[in-house]
């Protein structure tokens, strides 16, 4: 037993030493399309998300984030604001939140998550919107905006009605 | 500390047990321690299969959102890795008795009979909980073993042949930790109840047979270590200590450390 102990230690630090975030590792996959921002200790990609259950009216996006951070960092998907871009001009989007789930928590240091959100106009549209802005500076602490917030506005192409598979 | 080792010494308790051999009736003792990505998925829920069809918060189902809350994990450590100790047997002493032939027999284990400092090879798990930044208590189980060659003791005509030597520790542990970019060094107190069976080859004329004997006794152990991290939750690292009640005894071990918050949730 004492021989294949080595073998099970390595196993297990391979295992477990994989999941760290690599500060910036979001950063260098942004593109137009699925833009990523700093915000603080968080690294932000955000990007389309396609679900058979979402209605295409109600866009549907992915949020990475990583923490650059050693320490835990707030995160709070409620603050987000997000506007879409519809036919008729920009309308504010809410999070669809129907259990009242959603609420701030705490992101380990160097850990990552996913959320995917599905956000719903304040007023009902028939159509998916053209592109969906969001303002994330208040997703977590430490962000200094001294007056004049720096408002990370990222255009997200979310699918229209024939490219939801 | 003499009158102290000589005092655990007399407390140690003996306890000696003969297996019955194959051509040999009958049978004897004496006496003498993460976050929600991927489609869907299947999650087992108070033992009931769920299956979620969409990965979207507010559809899912089966998974609460915020699972990836930190403040929701307790600053729980656990570690698992090899140990080497080396024990003391020298000072083991007490009674016993044998049973061959429907028969007990009684025989004594002197001290100085066995090696002053046997290495024995194991395993160690450890878990604990970060009291803020820098202090930790836990608890922690170890087992070792070594194969022993004598030497045999006769009383009466029965020759008792130690073979092997098994111990099992259950103690608590208190200490601090120091960080310092990817090392922590760490420094702590064990008190643990060992007990340790010793394993003999009993014979009696042609009536052959294996006697057990059970030592019981405790162990402080200072203790320091350093470790190396690999990940944010998780480091290997290397320990040693010798035990204060007899510092004949030592232990030595090689880890593998998992923390449920990274970097033990003492990062600032």
């Amino acid at each position: 037993m004492l021989t294949t102990l080595p073998l099970a230690f390595a196993v297990l630090v391979a295992g477990c030493a994989t999941r760290a975030y690599t500060p910036g590792a979001l950063l260098a996959t942004s593109t137009l399309d699925a833009p990523a921002v700093t915000v603080g200790c968080l690294d932000i990609g955000v990007g389309p998300h396609t679900d058979p259950e979402v209605p295409v009216e109600h866009p549907a996006v992915r949020f990475d984030v990583g923490n650059r951070c050693l320490r835990g960092a707030r995160v709070d998907f409620g603050s987000i604001e997000a506007v879409g871009f519809y036919e008729d001009g920009w309308v504010p989007l809410h999070i669809r939140d129907p259990r009242g789930e959603v609420h701030a928590g705490t992101l380990d240091g160097r850990a990552q998550i996913r959320q995917n959100f599905e956000f719903t106009p304040e007023i009902p549209r028939e159509r998916a919107p053209a592109t969906v802005c969001f303002t994330l500076d208040a997703m977590t602490d430490g962000v200094t905006t001294a007056g004049h917030p720096t408002r990370h506005c990222i255009p997200v192409p979310v699918p229209d009605q024939g490219d939801v598979s | 500390m003499s009158a102290l080792r000589s005092a655990v010494v007399l407390g140690c308790a003996m306890l000696a047990t003969v297996g019955p051999a194959a051509a040999c009736a009958g049978g004897g003792h004496g006496g003498g321690s993460r976050g929600g990505g991927g489609r869907g998925g299947t999650v087992v829920r108070g033992g009931a299969v769920c299956d979620d069809v969409s990965d979207v918060v507010g559809r899912i189902q089966c998974r609460r959102f915020g699972d990836w809350d930190a403040t929701n994990t307790l600053p729980i450590f656990f570690e698992v890795g090899t140990s080497a100790r080396a024990l003391d047997l020298s000072s083991w002493a007490g009674t016993g008795t044998a049973s061959h032939d429907n028969r007990n027999h009684s025989f004594s284990l002197r001290a100085g009979t066995l090696a002053p400092r046997t290495p024995l090879l194991g395993v160690v798990a450890r878990a604990g909980w970060m009291l803020g930044r820098w202090a930790y208590v836990g608890a922690q189980l170890d087992v070792a073993g070594t194969a022993l060659d004598g030497p045999a003791t006769a009383t009466n005509g029965l020759v008792e042949t130690p073979r092997a030597v098994a111990g099992v520790g259950v103690g608590g542990f208190a200490g601090v930790m120091f960080q310092h970019g990817a090392f922590t060094a760490r420094a702590e107190v064990m008190a643990a109840v060992d007990v340790d069976v010793l394993t003999f080859a009993s014979a009696l004329g042609p009536c052959n047979g294996t006697a057990t004997s059970t030592f019981l006794h405790g162990r402080i152990e200072p203790r320091a270590a350093l470790e190396a991290r690999v990940s944010p939750w998780t480091s290997v690292g290397v320990m040693g200590g010798t035990n204060a009640l007899d510092t004949a005894d030592w232990s030595a071990s090689v880890y593998v450390r998992w923390s449920l918050r990274s970097y033990d949730g003492t990062a600032r």
